[in-house]
């Protein structure tokens, strides 16, 4: 433990959102107030609310670094992992880490250079996109008896071979990691992070940990999700959380704004290359900023799917990871939140932001990505601490898009432009419906 | 900052032997099978027609703060939860004291019980047409209703971990998964918490409840499965020449885990402490373990060295040993790659054997009988060893408990995927 409390620094990110792959295509559509929530094909199109932010482009070039497998293969994942290897990949080059088939290494031999000191974390909800599947099963095998339904055991076995053996290696939860292990050769820590959408920023942060634990000297986190498949968006129809059908796509998506009307479905993935400072140093990587703090807090809903009855442990998390990071909310120059464009969550966490900015909430602007590319989940803190991570670098803030007529609960500034101020310190903040909230906070380099 | 020593203080499981720890132990320790033909549905014709279930109906709370325990995998982890922190004689935290307790609990596979979608086809198609050629898109215009939808939050369980962390009075949640190292990896994650002096307690574990008409056949057509149907009680059989996969079994385990300083403030009897942890990945293949057993290696030396135990100090191997031919062969190499010559004298059982593979829970469950192995002093058997692999040449403490003072337990965890944990268990001294 006498690395305990070394310095740990970001030298890259990756992003794969529907305005296609890379940090800066994300950030400079944010930038140019484009929104990326369209009308989905059928039959999706279909299920409420119709409309999604669609990463919509599969192609095998964009995930990098895979070994030549029969089992790694775009065409062979599920949407997250495959998201999760494209984000993965295109931090690898961001950080201008040497992608395995660049080093004309396929084989799997261990170790390779670095490869017993590096390791991932990555968040998804779940790994399950193909819920039609299932239904199709179900349908297959089930016989009404005297007027109940049942299941006819004696049609699955028939019925199961509608299935490959790969669907179900592919739809385990830790799949993305596991894909993650091999692509960027890891043999130190890897592990999924489940649950919330507070899941990615918790994947960033127990990395962190991880390489002051002195588990690693480079850990690959962050998350991914994603709700325009027919699972999730029919979860989210039968608790009335989809926002307004007949809304206009590009402008469903409204955080903090008095016409939001529930969650826009979204996905992208978001991926942060961690590095011990030393370890950076010694490659002359480029740091783009220092991973200062990090906290998280749960405090319960009031009812098995209801809410949290207040901001508490949105505040609780903020100040503890600000406490670490050693700076008060004085220091903060922006603060990327989860802004899901629910009215009562974005009540929430308004409040919960004045509580954690005090006086400077009228100042410190608040960047979301919903309108942009609707709700990605346990990508969302990874992904917009990417986008901030660019704010960093070019001095260049995203404008508020579709944030028109701010809810009295929000304190904080609008802008339908983008501005140009400097940002030294960024606060990282997802707090959830579920009642987990999570923060990091990146300090200017 | 120094690192804090970690120490077990409760237990607590919902499995097929049993919701008593220290009864579950006592059948583990003599051998006592719960491996055989699935009885929640009739498996006739299906691949695999073997597992190892929970036949009884364990006492649970139903409602948990705001949480309705409304499924079977809820009530066995809410269930071993509640055993676990009653075990260690915890009350709930509140207030600030709840930021020095936390949950790390997988919960991997859900129900995923095709039993609450089977209302959902027959409503949107009806019952003559055929579910394959139909159209989706009466499927996709008819989102299920209430009862229907809680249905589909059984395929993610997300409740299951904050649960927990109220049954605790945690202001920490972490839900993870590793594959079917996931218990190991919560146990793991769980004491470096607590060692980095973040957490003083933590209840880790995890839960999983795989035998359904889905998963089952599923990973049969992986080949991951035994297929001796005609012998179920003899299916699950680690390292013995005629293993032909493992037996998927269902349930939760827990453990609590928490700082030597803060238990012994507040009087806690410690069970033993863990002593260390280590993680590794092969980087190999998502379905097959590294054939030399390299990264399995890795995580037992980081973890050894983590603990500061010499490979010679090692009394014991609770194996991994789920009974498939490519995982017994490599642990086998492994375990001779981290302990060198010792490898020969050190008992090695595998407890699966005995339940099957509870996947997510399997490390926890495993966590909870090497605890006990230390406490009581018989080394639990491999069952069902028969036959010798000459591949796998090692002590498997065949058949029969073994009496032995057990100081020094190393036990293993690995997923598919690559994800190796192994954690080191060792006799609390004071």
């Amino acid at each position: 433990m006498s690395n305990n409390m070394d310095r740990v620094v970001v030298t890259g990110c990756g992003v794969i959102s529907p305005f296609g792959v890379g940090t800066d295509a994300l950030y400079q559509g944010m930038v140019d107030g484009v929104s990326k929530v369209e009308k989905l094909p059928e039959p999706r199109g279909s299920l409420r609310p119709g409309y999604g932010g669609e990463v919509t482009d599969r192609p095998a070039k964009v995930v990098r670094g895979l070994p030549n497998s029969r089992e790694m293969r775009p065409g062979t994942m599920t949407r997250y992992t495959f998201l999760s290897t494209a984000a993965l990949g295109d931090a690898m080059l961001d950080a201008k880490v040497p992608l395995v088939e660049e080093e004309g290494r396929k084989d799997l031999v261990p170790p390779w250079d670095g490869s017993l000191r590096r390791g991932a974390y990555i968040a998804s909800y779940t790994n399950s996109d193909r819920f039609d599947k299932y239904v199709r099963f179900a349908h297959h095998v089930i016989a009404r008896k005297q007027g109940e339904v049942a299941i006819d055991d004696s049609q699955v076995p028939d019925a199961i071979k509608k299935f490959t053996a790969f669907e179900f290696l592919k739809l385990m939860n830790n799949m993305p990691t596991a894909h993650a292990g091999i692509q960027a050769r890891c043999q130190g820590p890897v592990n999924t992070f489940l649950g919330t959408p507070a899941g990615g920023v918790q994947a960033i942060g127990r990395a962190y940990e991880a390489i002051r634990d002195d588990l690693a000297d480079v850990m690959y986190a962050g998350g991914v999700g994603s709700s325009v498949h027919d699972q999730m968006m029919m979860v989210r129809a039968t608790r009335k959380l989809n926002s307004d059908p007949d809304a206009e796509p590009g402008k469903a998506g409204r955080p903090f704004d008095a016409a939001a009307s529930g969650i826009v479905p979204g996905e992208g993935g978001g991926m942060l290359v961690l590095e011990r400072a030393a370890h950076a140093q010694e490659r002359g990587a480029e740091v783009l900023a220092e991973l200062a703090g990090y906290a998280d807090w749960f405090a319960p809903p009031t009812s098995n799917r209801g809410l949290p009855p207040n901001a508490d442990g949105m505040v609780r998390a903020a100040r503890k990871a600000l406490t670490l990071a050693g700076l008060t909310a004085a220091d903060i120059d922006l603060v990327t939140s989860l802004g899901e464009s629910d009215h009562a969550v974005d009540a929430l966490e308004a409040a919960g932001l004045a509580e954690i900015l005090g006086e400077r909430v009228g100042d410190v602007p608040v960047l979301s990505l919903t309108a942009h590319v609707g709700g990605c989940e346990a990508a969302i803190g990874p992904m917009l601490a990417a986008v901030a991570l660019r704010c960093m670098k070019n001095g260049v803030v995203p404008g508020d898009l579709n944030r028109e007529n701010p809810i009295d609960a929000y304190k904080g500034p609008s802008s339908p432009e983008a501005r140009t101020m400097p940002v030294r310190n960024v606060l990282v903040s997802v707090m959830t419906r579920e009642g987990v909230n999570a923060a990091l906070v990146l300090k200017g380099a | 900052m120094s690192r804090q020593k970690v120490v077990v203080t409760g237990l607590g499981v919902v499995v097929p032997h049993g919701d008593d720890i220290d009864k579950v132990y006592e059948r583990v320790a003599r051998g006592e099978n719960e491996c055989g033909r699935i009885t929640k549905f009739d498996p006739s014709g299906f691949l695999c027609q073997v597992g190892s279930e929970v036949k009884y109906d364990p006492e649970a709370p139903e409602q948990v703060g705001p949480y309705t325990v409304h499924n079977e995998a809820l009530k066995y982890v809410v269930g071993a939860a509640d055993r676990a922190v009653k075990y260690a004689g915890l009350e709930p935290a509140t207030g600030d004291d709840m930021d020095r307790r936390a949950v790390v609990l997988s919960t991997g596979v859900g129900p995923a019980n095709i039993d609450f979608l089977g209302p959902i086809a027959l409503r949107l198609h009806g019952q003559e047409s055929d579910p394959y050629d139909s159209d989706m898109a009466s499927f996709y215009a008819n989102a299920p209703d209430e009862p229907e939808a809680q249905g589909l939050d059984e395929f993610h369980l997300d409740t299951a971990a904050p649960a927990c962390a109220v049954l605790l009075g945690a202001a920490h949640v972490n839900n993870t998964a590793s594959a079917c190292a996931s218990g190991s990896h919560a146990v793991a994650d769980a004491a470096a918490m607590i060692a980095r002096g973040e957490s003083d307690v933590v209840l880790a574990g995890g839960v999983c409840t795989p035998v359904t008409r889905v998963l089952v056949p599923g990973f049969a057509m992986l080949q991951a499965l035994s297929t001796r149907n005609d012998d179920p009680e003899h299916a699950s059989r680690p390292f013995d020449a005629g293993r032909d996969g493992f037996v998927m079994g269902e349930g939760a385990a827990v453990l609590i885990l928490e700082s030597e300083e803060h238990a012994k403030a507040r009087g806690a009897t410690i069970l033993a402490e863990l002593a260390g942890w280590g993680y590794s990945c092969d980087a190999y293949r998502l379905t097959d373990p590294q054939p030399e057993g390299v990264g399995m290696a890795l995580c037992m030396t980081r973890a050894l060295e983590s603990a500061g135990v010499k490979p010679e100090d090692v009394d014991h191997v609770n194996a991994h040993g789920t009974s498939t031919p490519y995982n017994d062969r490599a642990e086998t190499l492994a375990i001779k790659k981290a302990l060198g010559d010792h490898a020969y004298k050190t008992p090695v059982s595998s407890n699966k054997s005995m339940f099957g593979h509870l996947i997510h829970a399997a490390g926890a469950l495993e966590g909870c009988l090497s605890v006990k192995t230390i406490l009581e002093g018989i080394i639990p058997p491999t069952i069902n060893y028969e036959e010798a692999d000459p591949l796998c040449d090692l002590d498997y403490v065949p058949n029969e408990g073994r009496k032995a003072k057990v100081d020094v337990i190393l036990k293993n965890s690995f997923g598919f995927g690559g994800m190796n944990v192994s954690v080191v268990y060792r006799r609390y001294e004071g």
